[in-house]
């Protein structure tokens, strides 16, 4: 539930040279002030230009804009530093402003607020609470298929893990009298160990809902057994997923984060899409293929090279009504080159697209299609106001986890003194924050991304 | 105003009602407390014994309110322990044996003793009530007294069952009759009424036992007392014993199980996990070779013993066969025998959070109607519902305590957001904010809002008043007096910092001449600034939360947009905040969203 006495803070993902970051809150012009060492906010100015100290012999030059209460867009005082400086510097300036008790906004959390205070009226909200309520469960679900479950399901072993742990500390405290020893100091403190390390893997190696939900999705489609997944395990540089021989082994759309050069993206790995489904698992992955396809900002299509007849390949491209931005020749490294010029003269004339060549085999211009994604996502790219809290978002939940390894730190320290009862409430603490990266409260996570997408004008 | 005609109205004088009526006369209500029998007036039906981890903290809370229950127990307590003294304090609760004759003598006469109150022997038949509102109270003699407000503390006796193997026999406690009627009236008013299961096990001929079987327990060297208003325990301490079931036992429970009610079938409601019976631990419990019983004197003259830890619903015969094989009671005398007992209660979310049922004005439920188990949860509720009865009659708001303020507000606030399927025990674990909660500062938590309602005495209002100087006094001191750097108090948050233990020492505190309470406060405070302090955005955001309040009358099925399963949790607990909201089983964070837009939408038009 978001508190509208917080001074809440966010930093728009950076377009262009220019980041801004936006404070709003009862507090936010002092809070500034006191970032620009105390600079007097209190008269109105369209811009000012400000430098923010860093280091002592580092600062960086902004521009200030002030927005007083009540005609700001959310109705509270609102400050906007646009920062002309490095993703580094900004990450800095952002972490300055967390120190002086600024809390990363929720998605939306901005748009909530502008709602509350009148800003926005009741059809807006409603919309929003429409799909609040759940009644859109396919974004719920696309979500958990894009996830695998995977975060979900490490997230819900570590709360399980210390609430197992938490139930044996209280334990011992209400039920002393009992003759039982519910858990040694040294299991508790060997526990919340291994807790910790668990938490700690989780924030070095996870990537988010809102991270997946929000960044540009990439969609790699093509017929059965055409190498799309050997190419996105190419892409990604490591095994992902099942890849073998039989026709549709991918069974459902698989995504996987795919980090570039200036930007990241989802990579979804379609399943197959034959020509007859065959039961319903495989009509309910085509269906899904198609929808992730549909969804995505663009589509990757590929063709297994070294077949004879594209018939197929054309049937489906005409069967999924899209239009795919890249066309990618696969398997080209079965091909003698000569074999290979002919084969994609063919191609072109038969699709009238150019082809770009890959063979997953020898990772052959595996890169120039990684450019090529790049290229296009950023090219497709505007500020649009549902990226706007994007890096708020993704902090607030790195911080939740970042939270509870914290406790569970000091969880283990209260343990080795055997101090129970504060043991447990950072243990509590623990799991509380844990909560927030898991399904239960992934009503809650919508809510953030659809208040982000009323950001309108802002 | 007529003989017949109060103010309020008690029905049943267990732990429950003693409070409430108590607290409804001290505020000025002209009150009736109605009993079956002065005899039994908070009569120990259970365990002899008040207190115990959570529920001393309750007792406390009750005593630092202005409630009977501390003073009644530090008068009538005969073994006295400080339950978990080597871990924290805010996890020590007191816990003392009972004398339950003396205990019951103690409230009555101070009951007696309370001006505006008036008790009657009699049995209370049907709720009289006018368009939804108490009018007043029927007895089965044929009598009426009117009243405003009308509290029900019934106990196990609303259709109660007892049951000895399979022996069944209505009653509300050993010996005294159901109250059949009175359940039956409930229901024609609309309120809802379920069953549960709870037990007590045999009483002994304490000069009957071989204790050289049995381990000696001793209460503490220095007993803690239970009211603020006591500074020491002077009586003499009773011991208690402790001895373990064996393999023979089990063996005898095992091939006979299907005599027992609570696997035959015959019982099929839910008893307590906290308390199971003896059958139940052998069953769920089959790879423990013994379990523990304790022998606890149930009065000063050690005629009976109370063999805590074999509660059983088992027949006669089972049930001396297992006292044979149980070292120690190998010829003891049966008092009475352990019986298992079911009574109908209704589900608290029927209760708004003054206690008083939606449905009916001036109606108070208060104790094991409500589903709770233990005199402490009882206590509690019967003041707090007294205290509210009072307050309606003069048009004054409900005393609310929130869980952040008081044991008392855990766990009315969870009675009315969860539902329950065993008898509702409080936990120190219930409390989120444990640390604040504790059983050495239920005064400076719970003595001012006593005295703010008029509870209090003024007899302990000036023993607050000097302990408070004395306490304010020593912060000064510990706050302005530095050594190696740092205050003295910054040195008592350091974990293991020895001027804990060297505190009382110091000459200029010598000098104070503070009570060992006072100082033993300060201490403990230091102790959790530091833990509290990082507890204190919680505590902000669960008082946000509480002060948004939701409209009874919500009608939550006009919400759009609101998930169907929250509409119909949300219809069922009608909650009196969004925080309340929030802790019903199955809301999310968005439901509450969406109610906040749809009150907005509704009030701005």
């Amino acid at each position: 539930m978001h508190n509208l006495t917080d001074t809440i803070i966010a930093v728009s993902s950076s377009a262009g040279a220019r980041t801004i970051i936006r404070v709003a809150g009862s507090d936010a012009f002092n809070t500034v002030s006191r970032l620009l060492g105390g600079i007097d906010l209190s008269k109105k100015r369209a811009a000012q230009n400000v430098s923010i100290q860093i280091e002592d012999d580092f600062c960086v030059r902004a521009i200030l804009y002030t927005f007083p209460a009540p005609a700001s867009y959310t109705g509270d005082n609102i400050c906007e530093l646009h920062c002309l400086c490095c993703n580094e510097a900004v990450e800095r300036i952002y972490q300055k402003l967390i120190d002086l008790q600024c809390v990363p906004a929720d998605g939306g959390e901005f748009t909530y607020r502008a709602y509350v205070n009148g800003k926005m009226d009741i059809s807006q909200a409603e919309a929003v609470a429409a799909i609040v309520s759940g009644s859109n469960q396919y974004q719920i679900a696309a979500a958990q298929r894009v996830l695998s479950g995977a975060i979900e399901q490490t997230v819900g072993r570590i709360s399980e893990k210390i609430l197992t742990l938490l139930s044996l500390v209280e334990a011992g405290l209400d039920f002393s009298e009992e003759d039982i020893e519910f858990v040694s100091q040294v299991q508790a403190v060997n526990e919340t160990e291994q807790i910790l390390a668990e938490i700690e893997k989780l924030l070095a190696g996870s990537i988010s809902f809102e991270q997946v939900a929000e960044a540009d999705s990439v969609a790699v489609t093509g017929t059965p057994s055409c190498g799309k997944s050997s190419l996105v395990n190419a892409s990604l540089g490591f095994e992902r997923s099942i890849v073998s021989q039989t026709d549709g082994t991918t069974r459902d759309v698989l995504g996987h984060w795919l980090k570039l050069k200036k930007c990241d993206c989802v990579l979804f790995d379609c399943a197959g899409i034959g020509q007859e489904p065959q039961g319903l698992l495989e009509q309910y992955a085509q269906t899904a293929t198609i929808e992730a396809a549909k969804n995505a900002c663009f589509v990757v299509f590929c063709v297994d090279v070294s077949k004879t007849d594209y018939k197929n390949d054309i049937e489906i491209l005409n069967f999924m009504g899209i239009t795919p931005a890249i066309f990618v020749a696969t398997k080209c490294d079965l091909l003698r080159p000569d074999e290979l010029k002919n084969k994609l003269a063919e191609l072109n004339s038969l699709f009238k697209k150019e082809f770009l060549t890959t063979s997953a085999k020898t990772g052959n211009s595996i890169e120039n299609l990684k450019q090529r994604i790049e290229q296009l996502i950023i090219s497709q790219r505007t500020v649009s106001p549902e990226s706007a809290e994007k890096i708020a978002i993704t902090k607030r939940h790195q911080q939740s986890a970042a939270t509870a390894a914290d406790n569970a730190r000091l969880a283990k320290g209260e343990l080795q003194r055997q101090s129970g009862e504060t043991a447990a409430m950072y243990l509590r603490s623990a799991a509380q924050e844990l909560s927030v990266l898991s399904s239960e409260h992934i009503d809650e996570a919508i809510l953030g991304k659809i208040f982000s997408s009323f950001c309108v004008g802002k | 105003m007529k003989a017949n005609t109060f103010d309020c109205i008690v029905i049943g004088a267990g732990h429950a009602g003693a409070e409430a009526a108590h607290a409804a006369a001290r505020l000025g209500a002209k009150t009736l407390l109605l009993t079956m029998s002065r005899e039994t007036i908070a009569m120990a039906s259970c365990n002899p014994a008040i207190g115990g981890l959570g529920k001393g903290q309750i007792a406390r809370e009750i005593d630092a309110l202005g409630g009977l229950m501390g003073t009644a127990t530090d008068s009538a307590g005969i073994q006295f322990r400080l339950l978990n003294r080597s871990k924290g304090p805010a996890v020590r609760s007191p816990r003392a044996q009972i004398d339950k004759y003396k205990y019951s003598e103690f409230i009555r006469q101070s009951l007696e003793a309370t001006d505006g109150l008036t008790i009657i022997e009699a049995t209370a038949a049907e709720i009289l009530t006018e368009k939804n509102a108490v009018t007043g109270i029927r007895c089965a003699d044929g009598s009426v007294y009117n009243c405003k407000a009308l509290i029900i503390t019934a106990g196990t006796f609303l259709r109660g069952v007892m049951h000895i193997g399979s022996e069944q026999s209505a009653g509300g406690r050993l010996g005294e009759p159901a109250a059949n009627a009175l359940s039956d009236s409930l229901k024609k008013l609309g309120l809802r009424v379920e069953r549960l299961k709870t037990g007590t096990p045999a009483r002994l001929d304490a000069e009957t036992i071989d204790y050289d079987k049995t381990e000696i327990q001793l209460g503490d060297d220095e007993p803690y007392q239970f009211s603020f208003m006591n500074d020491e325990i002077t009586q003499e301490q009773i011991p208690c014993w402790t001895t373990y079931t064996n393999e023979k036992i089990h063996k005898l429970l095992r091939d006979n199980l299907r005599q027992m009610p609570l696997y035959s079938g015959q019982i099929k409601t839910t008893g307590p996990r906290y308390c199971p019976s003896i059958e139940t631990k052998i069953m769920r419990f089959a790879d423990k070779g013994r379990h523990q019983v304790f022998l606890e004197p149930e009065d000063a003259q050690r005629k009976t013993i109370y063999c805590n830890g074999i509660s059983t619903s088992a027949p006669r015969d089972i049930q001396e066969q297992m006292l044979k094989f149980l070292p120690g009671t190998e010829n003891a005398r049966i008092v009475h025998y352990a019986y298992a007992i079911e009574y109908d209660y209704c589900p608290a979310e029927q209760l708004k959070i003054s206690l008083e049922t939606k449905r009916i004005a001036g109606l108070f439920l208060a104790g094991q109607v409500n589903g709770t188990s233990g005199y402490e949860e009882a206590g509690a509720q019967g003041l707090l519902a007294g205290v509210n009865a009072a307050r309606k009659i003069f048009g004054d708001e409900p005393l609310v305590l929130g869980r952040d303020q008081a044991y008392i507000g855990v766990m009315i606030d969870d009675l009315l957001t969860r539902p329950i399927d065993e008898p509702y025990r409080m936990f120190t674990s219930r409390a989120e904010y444990r640390l604040s909660l504790r059983s050495d500062n239920a005064d400076r938590r719970l003595t001012p809002i006593g005295k703010s309602i008029g509870l209090v005495s003024d007899q302990r209002c000036r023993r607050f008043e000097i302990k408070t100087a004395q306490l304010e006094r020593l912060y000064n001191y510990l706050k302005s007096e530095r050594s190696k750097g740092k205050s003295l108090w910054q040195q008592l948050s350091q974990p293991e910092n020895p001027l804990a233990g060297q505190l009382s020492q110091l000459p200029a505190i010598k000098a104070m001449s503070l009570s060992n309470e006072v100082i033993d406060a300060a201490v403990i405070d230091a102790k959790y600034a530091g833990y509290t302090k990082k507890q204190q955005r919680m505590v902000e955001k669960f008082r946000r939360m509480e002060s948004h309040k939701l409209p009874l009358d919500l009608d939550y099925n006009e919400v759009a947009h609101l998930r169907a399963e929250a509409k119909e949790k949300l219809s069922a607990f009608t909650p009196a905040t969004l925080g309340q909201a929030g802790r019903i089983g199955g809301i999310t964070p968005a439901d509450l969203m969406v109610i906040q837009i749809h009150l907005k939408k509704k009030f701005s038009m």
